[in-house]
């Protein structure tokens, strides 16, 4: 393990990855069909509401920030209860990672590669993924240093490629139709993917100037916030929020709609191969989070020898899991997000019960002598 | 001892390209047979699909001349089935021709009159589901039989048909409608203007007696993705893109306040507003619309070097522009067919209004919503003269035969 090997730039540009990746590719069909014109609104709210759980949780690791969350765990809440909830965290993380893998393949079987065989897909994504968490924390962070830009980029142009197909006047719609209640499943679902951030309590000891984690943070939910934004709103500027919600893939759509017959058309290949890259290193976090959990709990030194079952894990995993589109829409209404916020929020416990031990132990020792 | 595990190495290495994912399940671009253009029409058994797959064989420069000249092959092969459903066209086709249909360069489709007044729902559906078929793939019309005017059609500006098409769309000509536009708004799905062709023009470079070639018509109404019998002239499509916003630059005269004869005008359209309001008796919708105006000709004697004179020319043109929009609208209206969307513009600007007129909102269309043009044509541009040529002839009737023009003062 390499301690303070990480700069607080490249956890800014992880989570910036981590979070628009797979917001925009693959769940805006969910906000949209849920909270049509109050869908941008449901993302900006959910977006601070989870990282409000990722404030928390900085919180609490920065009261020890040089030693692992796993190890100090245990004595906050006892082992009893710390290695449960290490594995509940452990498996809401794999969870993530085999739908996130699931999607990857279902629309890269739908669309781009009619035939290939999904197990050859999952493998694939999974070699690529094992390999760069094997080389540890650094090469993951690496690797979102070095693709954010040109990720960024691809991710901006679409916006602006698109803009001459806006109906303008659609815009009205989230004004004049605004709505708490339907903004609030959207809000939710954001909240359970930005709430991801607070997971950086297992790697406080990789950070250098640790104090600095939570404005990184910051910095990482308004770039992707608005990122995820410019593209919810051309959705409803283009298709409207009733169409928008019948593609099973809008951001697909939205990017095969430039103007028919210019060069740009048949672009889409390109901006799904650096989707992919930018979800391989968000599944790559979630491995080595996974890996780190097991392997610190199992007083190992090293994540290296859990990265590869982990992967096949989750590779086979996808394969199994979900079966069909629909299937996976119903698991992804019910109870699958609230589980993953329950992880996210775990640190929270964890800060309650620490705050009132200290609390307890001054106000002992305040009146010991 | 060393390097065997560097060979190894080495091995796996060039192992890993062969597993770019894309070659699994390659097709090689020899096995494709590329659709660009896809024409669905209705007969008496059955749906008849016709492709339009360019002959990659005969694209070679040099060995295709064009049309028919010298034997010259055709570099496009129409190939035609007819079945219960378009699905069951589909399939006899693909199960006729030797390479792998594919409608990735897809962009065009072309509709038959008799299809279009069964329904193009199925069209819409097709296109939505099929995940190479894009959702702005435009929708054109042909009055009549389609396949057997499209394949006897010449074409010297462009080899396809296709082409044609494309360039229409691209530089404004015609009116443009996606298959996303007839799918937009749930309470108005299906209504929409399609743009039609006509294939009754000769091709202006074509010899005598060849068969007409494509041109530009008017536009069909669709209600419920249903053709209705009213069909907008060519001068009411105009209308119809000035309201969509697509009406780039359209020439047309007018009669001169002042003596009745034509001044010829250009316009560029700048923009288009469609702003509903709300009054006592229910809903409405106001369209203005912006453009600048030029004079190109003029056969009177209006002078127009007076600002007064000019602001009559604009009174006059603005009253004629807002007259062809509401007969235009007029008859939408009376098919009952928000083509314009306007349920949309409603829907978002009083949603609780619009909730209660939802249901019937055609109905409420056809008969109650209120109307509003509002043309503003500013005339800038006088083009490169003042006074009409035709004045200056006047003067030489006026003076006699024997002196010829003289233009200097």
């Amino acid at each position: 393990m390499e301690p303070q090997s990480v700069t607080q730039g490249q956890l800014f540009k992880l989570f910036a990855l981590h979070l628009f990746s797979t917001m925009i590719a693959f769940m805006l069909n969910i906000m949209l069909q849920s909270s049509g014109y109050n869908a941008p609104a449901g993302i900006m709210s959910g977006a601070i509401l989870g990282l409000a759980f990722s404030f928390i949780s900085y919180k609490l690791a920065m009261r020890r920030p040089d030693s692992f969350f796993i190890d100090y765990g245990r004595h906050i809440l006892g082992k009893w209860l710390h290695y449960p909830l290490l594995l509940f965290i452990a498996l809401s993380n794999l969870m993530i990672a085999i739908i996130n893998i699931w999607e990857l393949q279902d629309v890269l079987t739908q669309f781009y590669l009619v035939g290939t065989p999904s197990w050859a897909i999952a493998s694939l994504c999974g070699i690529c993924i094992a390999y760069t968490v094997r080389f540890g924390v650094k090469s993951v962070f690496r690797a979102a240093e070095g693709l954010f830009f040109i990720s960024l980029l691809s991710f901006l142009i679409i916006p602006v490629v698109v803009s001459e197909n806006f109906e303008w006047f659609s815009g009205k719609g989230m004004i004049t139709q605004f709505s708490l209640r339907e903004m609030w499943p959207s809000a939710y679902y954001t909240s359970s993917v930005f709430g991801e951030m607070s997971f950086v309590l297992f790697i406080f000891p990789f950070l250098q100037s640790p104090a600095k984690t939570f404005r990184s943070l910051t910095s990482s939910m308004i770039v992707s916030s608005v990122v995820v934004i410019l593209h919810v709103v051309p959705l409803l500027l283009i298709f409207g929020p009733e169409l928008a919600s019948n593609l099973n893939f809008p951001e697909l759509e939205l990017l095969r709609f430039m103007r028919s017959g210019s060069f740009l058309e048949t672009l889409d290949p390109a901006l799904i191969a650096l989707w992919l890259i930018s979800i391989f290193v968000k599944l790559g976090f979630i491995v080595f989070i996974i890996s780190l959990i097991l392997a610190r709990s199992c007083r190992l030194k090293d994540t290296k020898p859990f990265v590869f079952p982990i992967t096949a894990f989750i590779a086979i995993g996808s394969l199994v899991v979900v079966k069909s589109n629909i299937q996976f829409k119903s698991m992804m209404s019910g109870g699958m997000l609230t589980m993953f916020v329950i992880a996210e929020l775990i640190p929270v416990l964890y800060y309650l019960v620490d705050s009132i031990q200290i609390k307890y132990a001054s106000r002992k020792r305040a009146s010991s002598p | 001892m060393s390097l065997l595990p560097k060979l190894w190495k080495i091995a796996i290495l060039l192992c890993i390209p062969a597993m770019v994912t894309g070659c699994w399940s390659s097709v090689e671009l020899n096995n494709r047979a590329f659709v660009n253009l896809v024409i669905v029409d209705q007969t008496d058994s059955g749906v008849e699909l016709t492709l339009g797959i360019p002959l990659t064989n005969r694209l070679i420069p040099g060995f295709t001349g064009g049309t028919g000249e010298g034997g010259g092959q055709e570099p496009i092969a129409y190939v035609t089935r007819t079945g219960a459903t378009l699905e069951e066209a589909l399939q006899k086709i693909q199960g006729d021709i030797p390479r792998d249909v594919t409608f990735g360069q897809t962009h065009s489709i072309i509709l038959g009159s008799r299809l279009a007044k069964q329904g193009i729902a199925p069209i819409l559906e097709f296109v939505e589901r099929n995940p190479l078929l894009r959702l702005n793939t435009n929708l054109f019309m042909v009055e009549g039989p389609v396949k057997s005017k499209v394949a006897r059609m010449p074409s010297s500006f462009e080899r396809f048909l296709a082409s044609v098409l494309n360039g229409y769309i691209r530089n404004d000509q015609i009116l443009s409608t996606t298959v996303k536009d007839m799918m937009y708004s749930e309470a108005s799905g299906g209504d929409g203007l399609i743009p039609m062709l006509s294939f009754k023009t000769v091709d202006p470079s074509a010899k005598a007696g060849s068969p007409g070639g494509v041109g530009t018509a008017g536009a069909a109404i669709l209600r419920k993705g249903k053709m209705v019998t009213n069909v907008l002239s060519p001068e009411e499509t105009s209308s119809a893109r000035l309201v969509l916003g697509q009406l780039k630059r359209y020439i047309y005269s007018a009669p001169s306040p002042t003596d009745g004869r034509n001044v010829g005008f250009y316009t560029s359209s700048l923009r288009t507003e469609i702003r509903p309001f709300r009054t006592r008796q229910g809903l409405g919708v106001t369209i203005s619309s912006y453009s600048d105006a030029g004079i190109i000709a003029s056969d009177s004697d209006i002078d127009l070097r007076k600002q007064q004179n000019i602001e009559l020319l604009e009174k006059e043109i603005n009253r004629i522009a807002n007259k062809s929009l509401m007969e235009m609208i007029a008859k939408t209206r009376k098919s009952g067919a928000d083509v314009f969307n306007f349920g949309h513009y409603l829907s978002v600007q009083y949603p609780k209004e619009w909730k209660t007129i939802q249901q019937d909102w055609r109905a409420y269309y056809k008969d109650r919503l209120e109307v509003r043009v509002d043309s503003v044509i500013s005339l800038r541009r006088l083009g490169s003269s003042t006074d009409s040529f035709h004045n200056k002839l006047k003067v030489d009737e006026k003076e006699g035969d024997e002196r010829t023009w003289n233009l200097s003062p």
